[in-house]
């Protein structure tokens, strides 16, 4: 499988499995983005930056739902906190799905990031967000 | 006595994920919270439970585990993390974690793991 399709696979599951958020990986490609962002340094087995571009709507909506009430959604720290959250989760996942040593960096994230890469839009039933994986360097194991 | 559990992952949102879903499987005590692996390290001494996450500031979740192990600590420590596969959650349970849960992960999963420790209500 490919890193793209492990992407793909591991985005929609973790916004399913995380926060019951429907979501579907589409054909869309934007070059740039202006926002917030998270980014995570992917070691190993997969070489490369794991980036997500989540709208302040999806964040407030993940915050919440996994906050249950007990945080404040329009707060950029909880908002900050779970983009960094979801993006280490996802990170994780697209790492795990190789067998191998995982090893991946700590999520940074920045409230108003200017991106220019490759980026895949995901669509939800309120809103979209774009992820990627950045100079990829495919693993040596096959997922 | 009330139960000490320590929650160490350096994501607020995801110690408080833990934290609802351990009350929602009836494992109620005394909560405590950890940022970061050094954190967790000093905090470990009397905890009854330890959730621990993997990639955390200052000491991985990894090597905290293993100095637990290391000096004696006993305790139960559930490793919390994404990044998880069969190959690192043998690696883990080989350091001496007691068990393993994969984020995202049900009070379900949680729940079972409760149960194998006997810490179900």
């Amino acid at each position: 499988m490919s890193v793209d399709e492990v992407l793909n696979q591991k985005v929609q599951e973790a916004m399913e499995e995380f926060a019951f958020i429907s979501t579907v990986a589409t054909d869309d490609e934007a070059s740039s983005y202006n926002g917030p962002v998270a980014m995570v340094e992917l070691h190993a087995p997969v070489e490369g930056q794991f980036i997500l571009c989540a709208p302040k709507e999806l964040l407030q909506e993940l915050v919440d739902f996994a906050g249950g009430g007990m945080l404040d959604s329009d707060s950029w720290d909880a908002q900050k906190d779970m983009l960094a959250e979801v993006a280490n989760l996802i990170a994780g996942q697209i790492q795990s799905a190789y067998e191998a040593e995982v090893t991946i960096g700590l999520p940074v994230v920045d409230e108003n990031a200017s991106v220019e890469c490759a980026l895949r839009r995901f669509e939800t039933e309120s809103t979209s967000f774009w992820a990627a994986v950045k100079d990829a360097k495919s693993a040596e194991h096959a997922a | 006595m009330e139960k000490r559990i320590l929650i160490a992952d350096d994501s607020s949102v995801a110690r408080l994920v833990v934290k609802r879903c351990a009350e929602v499987v009836g494992l109620d005590g005394e909560f405590e919270e950890a940022e970061d692996g050094q954190s967790a390290l000093l905090k470990a001494a009397g905890a009854d439970i330890i959730f621990i996450d993997l990639n955390m500031p200052k000491m991985h979740g990894r090597d905290v585990l293993r100095a637990l192990r290391g000096s004696g600590n006993q305790v139960p420590i559930i490793v919390v993390s994404s990044a998880v596969n069969q190959s690192v959650s043998d690696d883990l349970l080989s350091l001496g974690a007691t068990a393993v849960l994969r984020k995202p992960f049900s009070p379900a999963s949680m729940s079972e793991v409760m149960e194998r420790l006997e810490m179900s209500p």
